[in-house]
């Protein structure tokens, strides 16, 4: 007994067997990605905090140590920045519901079995391995309001009122969302993984029981995969916030046409780097935005205790 | 331990080889827009042979990305618009241009030089120079001459093309002469404009604004109170509207929406530009556009209107720099006359008060095939933007979003010139107000 109890006790380690025999591999592998991250993130995330109390210029030499004043006047006195987060913040939800409902859909039918399952799976993420910038650039020529293709069929169609789709102000946003809808790639495959997850036998003893599609669907996939679902909206907020590049080709880098195109990463851009290059200000308006978006995951994580349901397996 | 400062010292001596810190100091650095690549070389090498310093230059580079970063090279491109926002990243050249033999602020034009010139310190010479004109292209003209000739009244002797004593009404008679369409009506189509119309920039609604006695401030009002509800802003953005949006007798531009078509000056269905920039003319030359220039048409009874801008690029030395002698030194020889003629064969005028007389003395072989005196001409009744820093940034984003919304028929445009010119004011002058206080 005694015996056994000694060969089962653990044996305490010293500070540095314990770091030679547990620690030295995961320090070793994990400084790359340590260093990286304390270089490229959090380096600059602390720099332009500093920044943001200062009226920097790009071109400026010596700066001023300015404390809140950036923050404040963003928050009360800047239209076009209030204007920005109110576009951008558009452009995520209903690009985000899009985009999820989309890439659910997608998923439940790449899951099902059909036929020539890999071609589509590849049709479908492929508008997500072309640059933003190349898809603004193609359908830019596509929605093109005199020359365009779309207009061209809906006039052979007979539709007379023919959309200015992103030459007018109040359709230039809709535009863009309805690009953006189709970068549905990746959420469509983390889906799809979560689907073929589900074991089969649950919807097997279902339709024994004589549950309908629509019962299976609700009372077995959604559930099952509802922590998925929480993950995708999460990546999905964050991505459309952040929105640069499609925003970027759509609005020629400045918005156009009348501001209405203007999401924040934009202005952002527009703030620091062009007259009168107020590298201060838009570091301040950066810190302001990471604050919005870390409000709405922590919102999206209280609003994930009411649907996502966890260890059903 | 030894090991380890072995290898720190390898691989300290590694960056600096790569990273050139080991570098002369007889090299100096420029940083250069994309299309000049190649274009200075003979300049460059002349130089080097002359001075003994080698000059290296960068292409493409984004210069406030550079001095952001700390790696800005000797030589800085600045401009009479941006220099006072980059003020603080010159060297102020006050000194060296007195103890100078070879560079005078007399030798270049006064607006421009005076541009540059901030609390009596000078922080950057001109090079070349960009002032309003009328572009024109001949071909589309001599097309349509006959009808032309009809429109303007003009005897058999007399010059299709645009002439300098032309007001706002030959130019409009004559653009819609030059604008081809089929179909009638709201069905209108066009192939061919008889103008341009610049949306995305201010050089030409500005200019219209300007010549008709208005102004984009209010005098004595330290640029900080919008004037655009006067009678003067309101005239001439009814023309500017009217030119795009009027019906068949008085349209001769394109509306926002024809212009996403590629109606351009440069795709050789537009037959005229006003206000247009002259770092253009080696593409038109490039495309092969057989075309000229003319001095701004001027309101119905304004012959001597002012209202054509004029700036200039401009070079400077880098704060930061541990050359200023021969950064200085090449300055001189790149604003001066051996830099002006250079920079002419690739279409740029400089800012030297002597260059006509430059332009004049060349063979003929090196003169442009254009009218070059009207280049001069024009500076003489051109005006230099605001000196107000946000002046860019409230055009951008204030105004020209709004002047958009009166340009084109659809959901979400607007008709009302003084709404949208009193929205203008009302915006620019909370703008101010919440930057400056009241």
């Amino acid at each position: 007994m005694n015996r056994m109890e000694g060969t089962l006790k653990p044996r305490k380690l010293s500070f540095r067997q314990n770091f030679h025999r547990n620690y030295k591999h995961f320090l070793f592998f994990g400084a790359m990605a340590i260093i990286g991250f304390f270089l490229f993130y959090f380096y600059p995330i602390i720099r332009t905090f500093i920044l943001s109390l200062t009226d920097k210029t790009l071109y400026g030499g010596t700066s001023e140590f300015v404390g809140f004043e950036n923050y404040m006047y963003a928050l009360t006195k800047d239209a076009m920045f209030a204007k920005s987060i109110q576009q951008s913040l558009i452009f995520a939800v209903i690009s985000g519901v899009f985009v999820l409902i989309t890439s659910l859909v997608l998923a439940m039918l790449l899951n099902s079995k059909v036929k020539m399952l890999g071609t589509f799976r590849t049709i479908y993420f492929l508008p997500f391995i072309i640059p933003s910038f190349a898809v603004g650039a193609v359908y830019k020529n596509l929605l093109n309001p005199s020359t365009g293709l779309i207009n061209n069929i809906l006039s052979v169609l007979g539709v007379s009122d023919l959309p200015l789709w992103y030459a007018s102000p109040s359709s230039a946003l809709f535009t863009m969302i309805l690009i953006s809808s189709f970068g549905f790639g990746v959420k469509m495959v983390v889906f799809l993984a979560a689907l073929q997850e589900i074991p089969e036998e649950y919807y097997e003893v279902a339709e024994l029981e004589g549950a309908s599609k629509w019962q299976q669907f609700y009372k077995i996939t959604l559930p099952m995969i509802s922590p998925i679902i929480f993950f995708n909206v999460i990546l999905i907020t964050i991505d459309g916030l952040r929105s640069f590049s499609l925003a970027f080709v759509m609005g020629n880098g400045s918005g156009w046409p009348s501001n209405s195109t203007l999401l924040f990463p934009i202005y952002m851009f527009m703030t620091a780097f062009n007259m009168p290059f107020r590298l201060g200000y838009a570091a301040a308006m950066a810190w302001l935005f990471f604050l919005i978006i870390l409000g709405l995951t922590l919102v999206q994580f209280a609003l994930s205790k009411l649907y996502v349901k966890k260890d059903l397996r | 331990m030894y090991k380890f400062a072995k290898v720190s010292s390898l691989f300290t001596f590694a960056i600096s080889a790569l990273s050139g810190c080991g570098g002369s100091s007889n090299i100096l650095q420029i940083a250069l827009d994309i299309e000049d690549e190649g274009r200075y070389d003979e300049l460059f090498a002349y130089f080097t042979a002359e001075t003994g310093y080698e000059i290296k230059a960068t292409y493409g580079q984004d210069i406030g990305k550079l001095i952001g970063t700390k790696n800005e090279p000797d030589i800085i491109k600045t401009s009479t618009v941006l220099v006072s926002s980059m003020k603080e990243s010159l060297r102020d050249l006050t000194s060296l241009i007195d103890e100078s033999a070879n560079v005078s602020t007399d030798k270049y034009i006064d607006s421009l030089i005076n541009a540059l010139t901030i609390d009596n310190r000078v922080y950057a010479l001109p090079t070349s120079v960009n002032t309003s004109l009328l572009y024109y292209n001949k071909d589309l003209f001599d097309n349509s001459s006959s009808e032309l000739r009809a429109a303007l009244e003009l005897g058999p002797e007399e010059s299709v093309y645009p002439q300098a004593d032309w007001d706002y009404e030959d130019y409009q008679k004559a653009g819609v002469v030059l604008s081809k369409y089929s179909g009638s009506g709201s069905g209108r189509i066009y192939s061919q404009f008889g103008a341009e119309t610049q949306l995305t920039w201010w050089g030409e609604w500005l200019v219209y604004v300007n010549q008709m006695g208005g102004s984009f401030y209010e005098p004595d009002s330290d640029n900080r109170i919008c004037a655009l509800t006067s009678s003067e802003a309101i005239a001439a953005t009814t023309f500017f509207r009217q030119k795009s949006m009027g019906d068949a007798a008085t349209k001769f531009a394109p509306d926002a929406i024809e212009m996403t078509s590629g109606a351009s000056f440069m795709g050789g269905n537009v037959a005229m530009i006003f206000g247009g920039h002259m770092g253009d003319w080696y593409s038109y030359d490039a495309l092969g556009l057989n075309w000229d220039i003319q001095v701004l048409p001027t309101p119905s009874g304004l012959p001597d209107a002012r209202g054509g801008e004029i700036s200039a690029d401009a070079f400077g030395i880098s704060a930061r720099s541990d050359n200023v002698k021969g950064a200085f030194t090449f300055l001189e020889l790149w604003t001066g006359e051996e830099g002006a003629l250079q920079m002419y064969k690739y279409g740029k005028v400089s800012a030297l008060k002597n260059m006509e007389t430059l332009i004049s003395e060349l063979p003929e072989s090196e003169q442009k095939n254009i009218s070059i005196d009207v280049v001069f001409d024009a500076m003489d009744k051109a005006l230099t933007l605001p000196d107000e820093r946000d002046f860019s940034k409230v055009m951008r984003e204030m105004v020209m979003s709004e002047i958009y919304l009166l340009m084109y028929d659809g959901r979400g445009s607007k008709s009302d010139i003084v709404e949208v010119l009193t929205t203008i004011k009302n915006n620019v002058d909370a703008y101010y107000e919440g930057l400056y206080g009241g």
